[in-house]
């Protein structure tokens, strides 16, 4: 039973200044409520929308990078429902249909998927206005006798994203989801890391079966959880010899379910008609083509760059462009450190993750690059150990303390002085003489006295040596 | 002092020498409000007389363009930390927090805003009687009507309790009034003067007009008023450096430099009364130079039914957002779900008319009408705008009567709403096409007076209203006659 | 509830459509006005328009674009002031709704 899937992805443009119609900060997510507002994302009577010039061209940045056409007249229109988020109570976005275009029309986006790529198509573009948020008193709208409602984020500006139905799996809307959030964040459009930067609906059927439309996804790993949820539920259906209801369903995050929206739902009309208030806007070929040679490096382009000119694994090259923040990163602290290789190693393995263990986002980043590459210099002429590089990676990262003042204060560097080592070693030897009689028989038990003399050492001594020297006296 | 016979223009001279006679001015006003406006009712809301005289006083001082002129607004324009209602009780309690873009060169300037005149509901109207605080009436005739929608601020110009008003004309909501009170109501080239603080009725027909006692005054304060405005996308820098003042003084125009052309269409059904009195107006125009053709314009008969369309289209959309949450009458909405809570203010918020108009404006851009009415609305709205366009670059300015009848009577069309539409007849076309239009007193038909109506082509404001002070000369202006009141 | 004859209106769809409620008086005499109006509207039908473009602007001016300045505001008093606030968040409706 083949699985059909074609997905709605809101991006919210938050790498601009000001809102799509106003003025208003698009800072909110560090503000108190209700304070990014003004009588235009109030919806206030009078208040008129005058469209932000940013949003334009990192929309058609990114219709540029999926190979969409763009149209060459800008038109908004009004989208009526009402609801408690909505201040106006219609949303100004785009559409398709007579006197109205959509942004930009089809394109496509190739995803590697099992060593092979497919391509996803594009069927539409827009550009519509973000409502307001609402929270419950109670947590759950059903248990709470009103809303609350913010309205910092009203009038946020969202690229909408529809794709034709050209994937078959959790797998490949996730592969496609990752590949457009990598590249939005390249193209300066969102920083796809802040809570609400995406939100996705998905209509899923299976082969001969009808659409059912899941709305409210708002996380990567929900994405795989909802579509799974739903597809094995259209299967049992099928299965136990029933039919699939077309109907619109919502991702209960909470519970890991998609849920029925009320049976007896009353069906939207819409009403769409040209916004009176915008007047159409000529999108020129001058304005496109400056666009379009202003481009940044888009993030597939820079992984084949990553891979043929610093020799890295198409997993590494992949990882190290998934964020444009992280790619540059790397690059930079290439100029203080030349393996790539093992540079790549250590911003994968261990730089991740220490991002990652506090909420993922480059902002808990404070030390500069070159203070990594120093870190890896200092192992590679043995200053120090790969134990105690692990040990203070997190405070040259987090808190931006300089490797080599880390060393010196707290004493870290690796001990290779023979002498030293000699004399620690006697001094283990005559601490533990049925060890060295063990050893002298086993060769195995040399690493219980070797241990002993790296605890003398807090880890510090230079392994090889201790081997070397330990070894050297037992044969005396 | 006595103020009927100043206007603008002799506010501004007489403040501007003297800040002491000032005071004396506001003084005599508002004294004259007191007495007159409880017979009229052309005020929703009245500034606090103090304040608005100390700053006028200090504005005249100030050496200002405007010296503290008192300026009356139309209440469904924006005024900040003043009660702006729409003329609705769903607005009842609203104070905006920021100033319509007009207001705000008025305040600029050195006006001070002296009230917020009585409307139509939402200037959903022809005759102010669909407001909420009750209808505004003719002060040439109490039993009357004013017209509508900006009633209260043609009454008040009217009635000498504002020198000049700022309005706002949809289908002829300035023109209308100006027409049944003797005043100059002008409505200029959407755009020419910012919406951004309007409240939006239909926006793409909405225009904020100027109501005076004289041709002059208009100009004097659209000089004001009038710009490109950054925060409305529909405004427009009128493409003139010359001010409006200035250009229509201008002593080198005269009658025999324009031509106007009658639309006969625009003769049918008109009161033989307000026909003969115009007649007479066009005749003495014609012998004092002025070339006038007549023509017919059969598509004109649609304008009417495709006005309405689109604007109650628009208006459904336009009122959707009062709903009882940010603004406005509420609520306690605890336990109460959206749906109803909507409803239920939506109900009790708006009156009979608006109600009419937005459940119809909804139905018309539902799925299955919207082809059938609204497009096909916009069709014969392009389709008009080519013709009239073609009949002004051809004939001149369209002249025709603003209203077919003069002011009618309290309750006489309130409870039809196609008679209330056919008072729109004349005006309508303007809003259409977009041009400007303007209404000049013509004289008086069974004592209630009569306006002319010029129409022309967008952009042609300029030469309109140089037309327009030609023709004041010639058959005197609105500012010699005043109602007998008080 | 369909009222009206071959225009029908369907009054309970139209209330939900506008979110107005009318009481029963009021929808009757609402729904003979509408029908009036919209036999007014019908004159519309007797033009061919079909080879004419929509007008949905009326002047030909284009847009305006605005630069991305942004440009903080203090709408939170006058929130405070005049909206039902709970904690500076504005109450509203429940959003279940119960049929
Ligand atoms: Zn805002």
């Amino acid at each position: 039973m083949r699985s059909i899937i074609g997905i709605e992805l809101h991006i919210q443009v938050n790498r601009v200044g000001s809102k799509l119609f106003c003025s208003c900060p698009t800072n909110y997510y560090s503000a108190e409520a209700n304070r990014n507002t003004c009588p235009v994302c109030l919806g206030l009577p009078g208040s008129l929308p005058v469209v932000n010039y940013s949003v334009i061209e990192k929309a058609t940045r990114l219709a540029l990078a999926l190979s969409s056409r763009i149209s060459g007249s800008l038109i908004f229109v009004r989208k009526h429902y009402f609801y408690p988020d909505l201040p106006k109570n219609y949303q100004i976005s785009q559409y398709d249909r007579a006197g109205m275009v959509p942004f930009a029309s089809g394109g496509y986006l190739d995803i590697g998927f099992g060593g092979s790529s497919k391509r996803i198509r594009i069927r539409r573009i827009n550009i519509e206005e973000d409502p307001a948020k609402i929270s419950y008193p109670e947590g759950d709208p059903l248990k709470s006798p009103y809303s609350l409602i913010d309205y910092n984020r009203s009038g946020m500006p969202l690229l909408e994203i529809v794709t034709e139905a050209d994937m078959e799996s959790s797998k490949e809307v996730r592969a496609f989801l990752e590949k457009i959030l990598t590249l939005v964040d390249y193209l300066d459009i969102c920083d796809p890391d802040l809570e609400g930067a995406f939100r996705v609906d998905a209509n899923i059927s299976i082969e001969g079966g009808e659409r059912v439309e899941v709305k409210n996804i708002g996380s990567l790993r929900d994405v795989e959880k909802a579509i799974n949820y739903e597809l094995t539920r259209q299967r049992n259906i099928i299965r136990a010899g029933g039919s699939v209801k077309r109907e619109t369903r919502h991702w209960d995050s909470a519970r890991g379910v998609t849920v029925t929206s009320r049976a007896k739902e009353y069906e939207e009309d819409y009403r769409y008609f040209p916004d009176p208030d915008l007047p159409p806007i000529e999108i020129t070929k001058e304005f496109i083509d400056n666009v379009s040679s202003n481009m940044p490096e888009l993030p597939w382009v820079r992984a084949e760059r990553f891979i043929e000119s610093y020799g890295l694994s198409r997993y590494e090259a992949n990882v190290l462009t998934s964020r444009r923040w992280l790619a540059d990163y790397f690059e930079n602290a290439l100029k203080y450190y030349g393996n790539p290789s093992k540079l790549a190693d250590l911003l994968i393995n261990d730089f991740l993750g220490i991002v990652n263990e506090h909420g993922g986002s480059p902002r808990v980043v404070k030390g500069s690059p070159d203070k990594v590459g120093k870190l890896l210099s200092f192992l590679d002429r043995g200053v120090i150990s790969i134990k105690i590089l692990k040990q203070i990676l997190p405070d040259v990262v987090l808190r931006d303390l300089d490797p080599e003042e880390i060393i010196r204060s707290r004493g870290l560097d690796v001990i290779s002085d023979r002498s030293v080592i000699e004399k620690l070693v006697d001094e283990v030897f005559r601490e533990n003489p049925k060890a060295v009689e063990d050893a002298k028989k086993n060769p195995k038990a040399i690493n219980f006295l070797i241990g002993k003399v790296m605890a003398k050492t807090r880890g510090k001594a230079h392994p090889a040596i201790v081997r070397e020297v330990v070894a050297r006296k037992l044969r005396e | 002092m006595r103020i009927e016979h100043i206007g603008v223009a002799e506010y501004i001279e007489n403040a501007r020498n003297d800040p002491e006679w000032v005071s004396e001015y506001y003084s005599v006003l508002f004294e004259r409000i007191g007495k007159v406006e409880p017979e009229i009712n052309s005020y929703i809301t009245l500034a606090d007389p103090e304040k608005a005289v100390k700053n006028a006083v200090e504005s005249a001082k100030r050496k200002t363009t405007l010296a503290g002129l008192p300026v009356a607004v139309k209440d469904n324009i924006s005024t900040k930390g003043m009660k702006t209602t729409c003329g609705s009780r769903i607005l009842s309690n609203y104070v905006p927090p920021y100033d319509a873009t007009a207001v705000r060169s008025i305040k600029e300037h050195g006006g001070v805003i002296l009230g917020k005149t009585n409307l139509d509901e939402f200037a959903m109207g022809s005759t102010t009687e669909t407001s909420f605080y009750g209808p505004t009436r003719n002060p040439w005739d109490l039993d009357r009507v004013p017209g509508g929608s900006s009633g209260g601020s043609a009454a008040a110009v009217a009635a000498r309790i504002a020198p000049v008003s700022l309005g706002s004309d949809t289908g002829g909501s300035v023109r209308n009034p100006a027409s049944f009170t003797g005043t100059v109501g002008f409505k200029p080239t959407y755009g020419v003067i910012s919406r951004y603080g309007l409240i939006a009725y239909a926006s793409s027909l909405d225009q904020i007009g100027i109501i005076g006692l004289s041709v002059e005054d208009i100009a004097l304060l659209l000089d004001i008023v009038s710009g490109e405005d950054p925060r409305d996308s529909t405004s427009i820098a009128y493409p003139s450096a010359k001010s409006f003042y200035s250009s229509i003084k201008d002593g080198d125009r005269y009658l025999g430099d324009f031509k106007a052309v009658l639309v006969s269409e625009m003769w049918r059904g008109v009161d033989p009364d307000v026909n003969t009195v115009l007649k007479a107006v066009i005749g003495k125009l014609e012998s004092n130079g002025l070339e006038v053709t007549e023509i017919s314009i059969p598509e004109i008969e649609y304008a009417l039914p495709t006005y309405y369309i689109i604007a109650m289209a628009e208006a459904s959309s336009n009122l959707a957002r009062y709903s009882g949450m940010l603004f406005g009458i509420s609520k306690d909405p605890s336990g109460v779900d959206w749906v109803k809570y909507y409803s239920r203010i939506r109900g009790i918020g708006f009156g009979r008319e608006v109600k009419r108009r937005i459940i119809l404006g909804s139905y018309i851009l539902s799925e299955g009408f919207f082809d059938q009415y609204y497009l096909k609305a916009l069709k014969i709205r392009r389709l008009l705008k080519q013709r009239l366009v073609k009949v002004y670059g051809d004939h001149g300015f369209i002249i025709s009567p603003t209203t077919p009848i003069t002011a009618p009577r309290l309750g006489e069309n309130i409870d039809d709403p196609l008679k209330l539409y056919a008072l729109d007849v004349e005006t309508v076309v303007a809003n259409l096409v977009g041009g400007p239009s303007i209404s000049v007193p013509a004289g008086f038909a069974g004592g209630l007076p009569v306006g002319l109506q010029i129409t022309g082509p967008p952009l042609s404001d300029l030469d309109m209203l140089a037309l327009a002070y030609r023709i004041e000369e010639i058959i005197g202006s609105g500012k010699t006659h005043a109602p007998p009141l008080g | 509830m369909l009222l009206g004859g071959k225009m029908g209106f369907d009054i309970e769809r139209l209330m939900r459509l506008a979110l107005i409620y009318v009481d029963e008086d009021e929808a009757s005499r609402l729904v003979n006005d509408l029908k009036r109006i919209m036999d007014f509207f019908n004159k519309i039908n007797s033009l061919d328009v079909e080879s004419v473009d929509p007008l949905y602007h009326v002047l030909d001016a284009s847009g305006k674009l605005r630069s991305d300045k942004p440009e903080p505001k203090d709408t939170i008093e006058w929130i405070r002031r005049h909206s039902r606030v709970k904690g500076d968040m504005v109450v509203g409706p429940r959003t279940i709704v119960e049929e």
